[in-house]
């Protein structure tokens, strides 16, 4: 994290190449988060783009009390969820209706190998059912599960207390639990 | 622990966020209690079908592109700052300092105009202006020859 440190003020000090090399570092996290929560690959990378345009400018701004990926995740995490209200993407389909469409492809789903990889008809299943989760709870449920970051940074990232990040986490695992409560239970018999 | 742990320390003893004696306490309880121990396997399943990292990377040029939506100029540099600074700084001191003297002195003008038009103008004016008897009359003083 010391050379992000170095990179920064590189920046600061006017080295375009340092910020390029910012990018060629993050851009893969960046993208993949941006894509965890629209599930749209060109539409990840448009966003991607903003949020190191965004970074870039709002970099004189950062102070270094967090570590500068986690500031990065803020800037992402907030433009993602902007255009997600913005463009305020309701499910084509209600989640009875879903349920009741494919389910049973959501059981075949969730019994399968976990380390075997999904096809794209399982992606967009995938997808399907995540539209389902409030933004709020997909994100934290992103950051945790699928970027892997502690809760301290976590807290960092969406600017909010442990307690919050505790407290939403928890209600973010139940929802999405409760929402497959009856593919799980089958499983669990 | 014979109590079933709150959701939220079960959520954080998944996420290996507990301090090592509450994460003790509630393995000690996972032991015994199936409900529990299904509970952490529905979040693991769901996590693994459901939030798993995406394949996917960013496309060739992808840094490229961001750096040409930065245009070259805009890259902060301080010394910039201080060359705008230093001129647009001398200039404004020196617009303040014009806006203090000149209505000082307009406004001394206009009242003293305004004097000489009631004729209360100051004697030093009123000494050097040309009466009407001088204009009139002999005002070069030529009888006097």
């Amino acid at each position: 994290m010391n050379d992000d440190r170095v990179l920064i003020e590189r920046i600061v000090q006017g080295d375009r190449d340092a910020f390029a090399e910012v990018v060629r570092k993050y851009q893969g996290p960046v993208i993949r988060l941006c894509y965890s929560l629209l599930h749209n690959h060109q539409e990840a990378e448009d966003l991607a783009q903003e949020v190191f345009v965004k970074a870039f400018y709002a970099l004189e701004r950062f102070k270094g009390s967090s570590a500068f990926y986690t500031w990065l995740y803020r800037i992402a995490s907030n433009h993602c969820l902007d255009y997600l209200r913005k463009k305020s993407r309701h499910p084509e389909q209600s989640w009875d209706e879903l349920l009741e469409k494919r389910g049973s492809e959501i059981e075949k789903l969730l019994s399968k190998d976990p380390a075997a990889g999904q096809s794209r008809e399982d992606q967009e299943l995938v997808h399907q059912v995540l539209e389902h989760v409030s933004a709020d709870f997909r994100i934290i449920l992103v950051l945790r599960d699928i970027q892997g970051l502690t809760y301290e940074e976590i807290a960092q990232a969406l600017s909010c207390s442990l307690d919050a990040v505790k407290g939403r986490l928890k209600r973010a695992r139940q929802d999405f639990r409760d929402k497959l409560r009856h593919f799980l239970a089958l499983r669990n018999v | 622990m014979d109590s079933h742990p709150e959701i939220e320390k079960l959520s954080a003893y998944y996420d290996k966020e507990l301090l090592p004696g509450e994460a003790g306490q509630v393995r000690a309880h996972l032991e015994s209690c199936q409900p529990c121990k299904e509970t952490l396997l529905e979040w693991e399943k769901v996590q693994r079908v459901f939030l798993k990292s995406p394949e996917i990377n960013p496309s060739a040029g992808f840094a490229f592109r961001v750096m040409e939506a930065i245009p070259p100029k805009q890259v902060f540099d301080l010394r910039d700052l201080v060359r705008w600074l230093v001129p647009t700084g001398a200039l404004m001191l020196g617009a303040v300092v014009l806006i203090s003297i000149v209505p000082l002195n307009a406004a001394d003008t206009f009242v003293m105009e305004n004097e000489i038009l009631k004729g209360n103008a100051p004697f030093s004016v009123q000494e050097n202006t040309v009466s009407q008897t001088d204009v009139s009359g002999d005002w070069m003083g030529l009888e006097a020859l």
